[in-house]
């Protein structure tokens, strides 16, 4: 019989021990298939740094190694700069990168480091269990804005990806959502852009993933996709910023 | 072939570092280590390694440990306030075990202080690196010869134990300039197969995890492989005491009196021992050359039959070096304390006269 699917080479036998409804399986799951595609599985250096991403390394058979909380975007530059023919994927959630991490983040944007971030943005801190980000929502209620996030003292979502595709170096700068089938599609096919950039051409890309975190949104998994498409997508528009 | 030069503090223990086989290095501008960021800025690209000048001293240490996760010999030069700031990943490269050297060109006092030479992070490194108790070997020398001849030889000790090894010199050390012995270039090691190594996986290869928190282990839990791990990095830490202490004994065959005192102190009291000896006072010093491991025997064995007093000479104000030797001196010996802080130098004539008292 003709295998049309089955599960990437790059993917380890553990299961994942992510939450109902949270999307980074989905994540790393596409991860390693555009690995194989690119023939690069062997190749592929992720760093998984503090948050739920740091579970990353267990569930991969790729080389991976950890990176103080933030801090992936130096940890990356360090390794990259003396491993340049590696490919490497910075794998970090939005409080990582977007809050302790910015400086980090930005300025190695901005030297155009020839490394791929994919970061998974689900709004909250979840390995902690569900406080504010800088990305989350005005009004959305988490543990450390019980009353909802009030603009007035905490400001607006931080959309990083814009703040990225302001700066002159990199080459590929996108926003891609998880929460439906067609978006995972076109998820992969951003993630497999930004591989190829970095192999074949060299060059920074950016690739923020809209995830769910049920879990600390207290929301039905099975309602998640559906309040990202009518309120969260509002926030952050999918779509490719630069590149 | 090694040279004789005449070179710069800061500079000679950069160009050793190259000589080394470093090539990575990372750091954030602050006085007084500024020149040997500015010749790595050169120097490092001329000799085929990574020069970046980083965001922040947070940035400058993760660039080095992304770097040693290559396999490269990473380095980085800060000041007090930047080893601040890097004590987190000073923590996490003690965790993963990771080798890579740090010179902390020492200046004056808490927070901002003063930008003169001091000895005043004496506590921060020999205690522990950062957050968990952990952590590496620190040199202190007393020379711009002796930080070359440590530095070359910093990463076969940092490869060999798997940890980071601190250099600390100051901003006498980093300012002026000596007639120095250059060593010759040395190959760095392949290291791609190392544990702690990501990448260039050869075929077959397991893949590397590579974790500051040693969860693996025999243990059933989380918990109780960390600590079985951390207590077999103890057994390391131990093995340091019987095999890498360093220490000088200068003219204290015949001493009757001992200055006890490290790094640009200790070379200011050689100074005043000579001028001493001219009067026919018979003083010696004891020299720690590694402050961690800390030469305790050596300092345990001094004989309150034979040394009648010891001083001890720092550029720390409150006292650091002094309550660490006082620790280990037999109780019968008296001990008293020199030292100048606020970025002051310690001086030969006043360490005269503190002898002099004890008599």
């Amino acid at each position: 019989m003709e295998c049309i699917y089955t599960k990437s080479k790059a993917l380890s036998a553990v299961p994942t021990s992510f939450c109902p409804g949270c999307m980074h399986g989905t994540a790393i799951k596409l991860i390693a298939e555009v690995s194989e595609e690119l023939g690069i599985e062997n190749d592929l250096v992720v760093v998984a740094p503090i948050g739920c991403a740091v579970f990353m390394g267990a569930f991969v058979e790729f080389d991976s190694f950890g990176s103080p909380h933030g801090r992936p975007g130096a940890t990356g530059t360090g390794f990259k700069r003396s491993n340049p023919d590696v490919p490497l994927i910075l794998y970090q959630g939005d409080g990582d990168c977007a809050s302790i991490g910015l400086a980090e983040t930005m300025h190695a944007a901005n030297r155009g480091e020839n490394f791929t971030v994919v970061m998974i943005n689900n709004q909250v801190y979840g390995m902690t269990g569900g406080q504010a980000a800088p990305t989350t929502l005005p009004g959305q209620k988490t543990t450390t804005s019980p009353a909802g996030r009030a603009i007035e003292g905490t400001g607006y979502p931080i959309r990083l990806a814009e703040l990225i595709a302001e700066l002159k170096a990199p080459k590929y700068v996108t926003r891609q959502s998880l929460h439906t089938p067609k978006n995972v599609l076109a998820a992969k096919k951003a993630i497999k852009k930004a591989l190829e950039i970095q192999i074949n051409e060299g060059g920074y890309s950016f690739v923020e993933l809209m995830s769910a975190c049920p879990t600390n949104w207290k929301i039905d998994p099975k309602d998640a996709p559906k309040y990202m498409e009518d309120v969260v997508l509002k926030e952050f528009p999918v779509g490719d910023l630069k590149g | 072939m090694s040279e004789k030069v005449v070179k710069k503090g800061n500079e000679a223990i950069c160009e050793a570092a190259i000589r080394a086989g470093c090539r990575f290095f990372s750091g954030y501008p602050i006085t007084p280590q500024t020149t040997a960021t500015e010749y790595l800025s050169w120097r490092m690209p001329e000799a085929g390694g990574v020069f970046v000048q980083a965001e922040s001293e947070v940035s400058a240490i993760n660039m080095v440990a992304g770097s040693a996760m290559a396999g490269t010999r990473a380095m980085t030069a800060t000041s007090g306030p930047g080893l601040s700031l890097m004590t987190e990943t000073l923590s996490v490269m003690a965790g993963t075990r990771l080798p890579a050297v740090i010179v902390n060109i020492q200046r004056a006092g808490a927070g901002i202080g003063a930008i003169t030479g001091n000895q005043s992070d004496f506590y921060m490194v020999t205690k522990t690196l950062g957050h968990g108790g952990l952590t590496g070997l620190v040199y202190g020398p007393e020379s711009i010869q002796e930080s070359i001849d440590i530095m070359y030889e910093s990463w076969d000790l940092a490869e060999k134990y798997r940890t980071p090894v601190i250099i600390m010199t100051d901003g006498v050390m980093g300012q002026m300039m000596e007639q120095v012995e250059m060593p010759d270039y040395k190959e760095a090691p392949d290291l791609s197969d190392q544990p702690y190594v990501a990448g260039k996986r050869k075929d077959g290869r397991k893949k590397h995890l590579i974790m500051d928190s040693p969860y693996f282990g025999p243990m059933p839990t989380q918990n109780d492989n960390l600590e079985y791990n951390y207590a077999e990095y103890e057994k390391v830490y131990e093995s340091w005491e019987e095999n890498e202490v360093r220490y000088e004994e200068y003219m204290m065959e015949d001493a009757e009196y001992l200055i006890v005192a490290w790094g640009t102190s200790a070379r200011v009291a050689k100074t005043a021992i000579r001028h001493l000896r001219e009067q026919g006072i018979k003083v010696g010093l004891f020299r720690p050359i590694t402050l961690v491991p800390f030469p305790k025997k050596q300092l345990q064995a001094i004989d309150k039959n034979k040394i009648k007093g010891i001083l001890t000479v720092e550029m720390s104000v409150p006292s650091q070096f002094h309550n660490e030797v006082v620790h280990y001196i037999d109780k019968d010996i008296k001990v008293e304390k020199y030292r100048r802080g606020g970025g002051n130098m310690v001086l030969d004539e006043e360490i005269e006269e503190c002898v002099k008292k004890m008599l």
